[in-house]
């Protein structure tokens, strides 16, 4: 019994095509987006939307608050966000543009549910990083 | 994964996703959210008074289909307990409103010619008149509505974003407007207290001679003490209301000496939420100007 020339020639790339589908799955995954907070489940949570206005297209740009990352993909302007209800909230922002921009501004928005709107302008010029402090008096 | 989310959207495309509202304003921000994949069965209807509002029998057949109830919140709806009583186990009702900083009346900046101890700190309702308050109110129904329906996402998501864009520039129209009446007679006189969220979102001092209620009853006393207030602070215009009596107001326009502008929407029972808002600050700006 003879095997046909495609089979043949085929027929040694199996073992190799079963490796490779895993392989494959592995990175082929969904890039890294957020850091989940990992509190204890008595922590009271506070929803908030956080949200962005920038004047000129960012490359990147990623908001931290309570060991948590959220990052603003081009196009996106807002994000349903959970934090410790606390009266003091301090975020680091982080973001770049790409070359040719000019120095730019972003105005980050926090509508935390029941209480009133803080808001933050920050300016930059290729990139920024900057700490920011949002408090409520109760 | 994505096959079953077209089939849903299929599904629920066919026969449009059931809601139901229980106030005219939150019926134009379903509409503008939800577009062509919600039917909304209003429920009051625009030039009902939705204080006095209870939902009767009929009314309740009409929410059966209704997946969601959709609410003004902060006690607008004192009828929301028994409501629910009323519902099928799988509907839920959603007040817009719960996510909006609550204001509260308060007695020192404000005149209360009736009954200042029943109204001050009180939750006032009347939340959708800043516009950056209804931009919070349309995310509440983006999310609620993603949630009921996850195949139209996309759909909800730019139709918010949308709507909330057009918010944020008259949100910029009316401070344009605002900006040209000078500072000292930014004083805002109405029958109830349904501006309070408006005064202070953008920079007037108010005076409601009624309290929250529009039906509230009003002591002489009282009443003599703000006329004399109004008269010492040269009042040019005082603001009556589509759904609140204007005989008190009348008064006292008669009395300091100013002059009664047009009647302005308070409770917001009318169709367009953008209609409204120009419709009042251009009577207010033509006013007070």
């Amino acid at each position: 019994m003879t095997r046909s020339p495609l089979t043949a020639t085929l027929l040694p790339l199996a073992p190799l095509a079963a490796l490779g589908w895993p392989l494959a799955k592995v990175i082929n995954q969904e890039p890294y987006q957020q850091t989940k907070v990992e509190k204890s489940s008595s922590t009271p949570l506070l929803q908030a939307d956080l949200e962005i206005k920038a004047a000129h297209p960012f490359k990147m740009l990623e908001v931290s608050a309570a060991d948590t990352t959220w990052i603003f993909n081009a196009g996106e302007d807002i994000k349903t966000i959970y934090l410790p209800k606390d009266l003091e909230l301090i975020f680091t922002v982080t973001a770049t543009w790409p070359e040719g921009i000019p120095e730019s501004a972003i105005l980050l928005t926090l509508k935390p549910d029941g209480r009133p709107d803080r808001n933050h302008t920050l300016w930059g010029f290729l990139e920024l990083t900057e700490e920011i402090k949002f408090t409520w008096d109760r | 994964m994505r096959i079953l989310a077209l089939f849903i959207s299929l599904i629920i495309g066919a026969d449009g996703l059931d809601v139901a509202s229980l106030h005219p304003l939150i019926t134009d921000a379903l509409k503008q959210v939800g577009g062509n994949r919600l039917n909304v069965v209003e429920v009051v209807k625009p030039g009902a008074n939705v204080h006095k509002f209870q939902p009767r029998a009929s009314d309740i057949k009409n929410m059966n289909n209704a997946r969601v109830i959709f609410a003004s919140g902060k006690k607008l709806e004192p009828y929301l307990a028994d409501l629910r009583d009323s519902l099928k186990p799988n509907q839920l009702i959603v007040e817009v409103g719960r996510t909006i900083p609550s204001q509260k009346v308060s007695k020192e900046d404000q005149i209360y010619t009736c009954c200042p101890n029943h109204a001050v700190g009180g939750i006032d309702p009347h939340w959708w008149h800043n516009v950056r308050n209804m931009e919070r109110a349309v995310r509440v129904i983006e999310k609620e509505l993603i949630r009921l329906d996850p195949a139209g996402k996309s759909i909800y998501a730019a139709n918010s974003k949308a709507a909330r864009a057009r918010l944020t520039q008259l949100d910029r129209w009316v401070k344009g407007q605002v900006a040209s009446i000078p500072r000292g007679r930014r004083h805002l006189v109405t029958a109830h207290a349904a501006f309070g969220y408006f005064c202070k979102g953008y920079g007037f001092k108010a005076s409601f001679v009624q309290g929250l209620s529009a039906q509230g009853e009003v002591s002489t006393s009282h009443l003599a003490g703000a006329i004399q207030q109004l008269r010492k602070e040269a009042i040019p215009m005082v603001f009556p209301e589509q759904t609140a009596n204007p005989k008190i107001l009348q008064q006292i326009a008669k009395q300091t000496g100013a002059k009664v502008g047009n009647p302005l929407i308070a409770d917001g029972s009318t169709p367009s939420y953008q209609a409204m808002i120009m419709a009042n600050v251009e009577s207010i700006v033509a006013g007070l100007k």
